[in-house]
């Protein structure tokens, strides 16, 4: 499987303090990494690095096997790469509609655009004309995810996609997110609620203080671990 | 692009083709510089300028002085221009952000009176 993403030893600070101290991990085309770890631990900013959205102080960004380390967000966007932030991202005073019209910036003609997002998302096509803001929790990560999806991603950096949503919906949406994967798109996933996205994840990197505690299959040691982590250990 | 490439390969294969700038080169703010240290040379010539017809009586020297004397102009205009684009994107940039932050707010806000209202009249309509 080609490697499309990769971050090798990144250092990465918020106003002169580190949050990430040598970060190193790998998706590759098609696979699903669950990035865990308590709050605080710097999964988003590792997610920020990856989209290039925040500088680092040391180590590597490769994309594709080219090293892109300070490269401009857009550039990145431009080439593949998708980040969907936590608290979704979508414009709460436009109709779904016009979120969706908004990513014809990409070239892609309003038709394709719905004809992806109603075709992954039917519900989305019943909620055209509603406001953005009036959708529940889950329509609207639906509508974030749509968003994502139009603008043909090969990285996709998902940011607390379950966050504020029942379990059920959680459970919907990444199956959506495994589907995704399954057609060659390398998807990072950044979540507290752990038990939804080692469901369909391949690897999952622990992530405590900045330091890649552990990474490796989802078994039972990584749960237990994981589960340390949220609860204390005994 | 070939028809049986997938969307990874067509990734490091444009990845690898895009021209990525390096960040580390700080060219707007270099432009900016220049832009400032065109304006200063652009006044320092023109001082020059005015000195140099004021000390001859000979007409080739006040051409020289002439010629000096346009040169700062130039490089003044220039270096404005330069210095107020590079000068004037951070803060349009800012401008623009804090435009898009306000729009938000009050499209949330109107968004929330417009429920509470909606809520209101059915709430009315159901009491009645």
């Amino acid at each position: 499987m080609t490697v499309l993403l990769e971050l090798r030893d990144v250092r990465a600070a918020h106003e002169g303090i580190i949050v990430l101290h040598g970060v190193t991990l790998s998706v590759a085309a098609g696979q699903v990494v669950a990035l865990l770890g308590p709050n605080g631990a710097g999964k988003t900013t590792t997610l920020r690095v990856a989209a290039g959205v925040h500088p680092v102080q040391s180590g590597r960004l490769l994309l594709g096997g080219r090293d892109v380390t300070g490269a401009a967000p857009r550039d990145l966007a431009r080439a593949g790469v998708c980040l969907i932030p936590e608290g979704r991202g979508v414009f709460r005073n436009l109709s779904v509609r016009d979120n969706l019209w908004m990513m014809t910036f990409t070239g892609r003609s309003r038709a394709e655009i719905e004809e992806i997002a109603f075709g992954r998302f039917p519900v989305l096509a019943q909620r055209a004309s509603q406001l953005a803001g009036t959708l529940s929790g889950g329509e609207q990560q639906m509508l974030a995810l749509a968003r994502g999806l139009a603008t043909d991603p090969a990285v996709l950096l998902l940011d607390e996609l379950s966050m504020g949503l029942g379990p059920l919906v959680v459970s919907r949406l990444y199956e959506q997110v495994a589907e995704i994967a399954r057609q060659g798109v390398a998807v990072l996933v950044v979540e507290q609620f752990a038990a939804a996205a080692l469901g369909i994840a391949e690897h999952a990197a622990v992530l405590v203080r900045g330091r890649v505690q552990r990474q490796g299959r989802p078994d039972g040691v990584l749960r237990a671990e994981l589960s340390a982590l949220y609860l204390g250990s005994s | 692009m070939t028809s049986s490439e997938t969307r990874a390969d067509r990734f490091v294969r444009e990845l690898a083709e895009l021209k990525i700038p390096d960040p580390a080169a700080g060219r707007p703010r270099l432009w900016q510089r220049l832009g400032a240290a065109a304006m200063l040379a652009g006044l320092a010539l023109a001082v020059t300028a005015y000195l140099v017809s004021h000390h001859t009586s000979s007409s080739l020297v006040q051409g020289d002085a002439v010629t000096i004397g346009l040169a700062a102009v130039t490089a003044s205009v220039v270096g404005a221009a330069l210095f107020l684009r590079y000068s004037l994107t951070g803060f349009l940039r800012f401008w623009m952000a804090r435009q898009s932050f306000d729009l938000t707010v009050l499209g949330e806000r109107l968004l929330a009176e417009r429920v509470l209202s909606q809520d209101v009249q059915r709430d009315g309509a159901a009491d009645t």
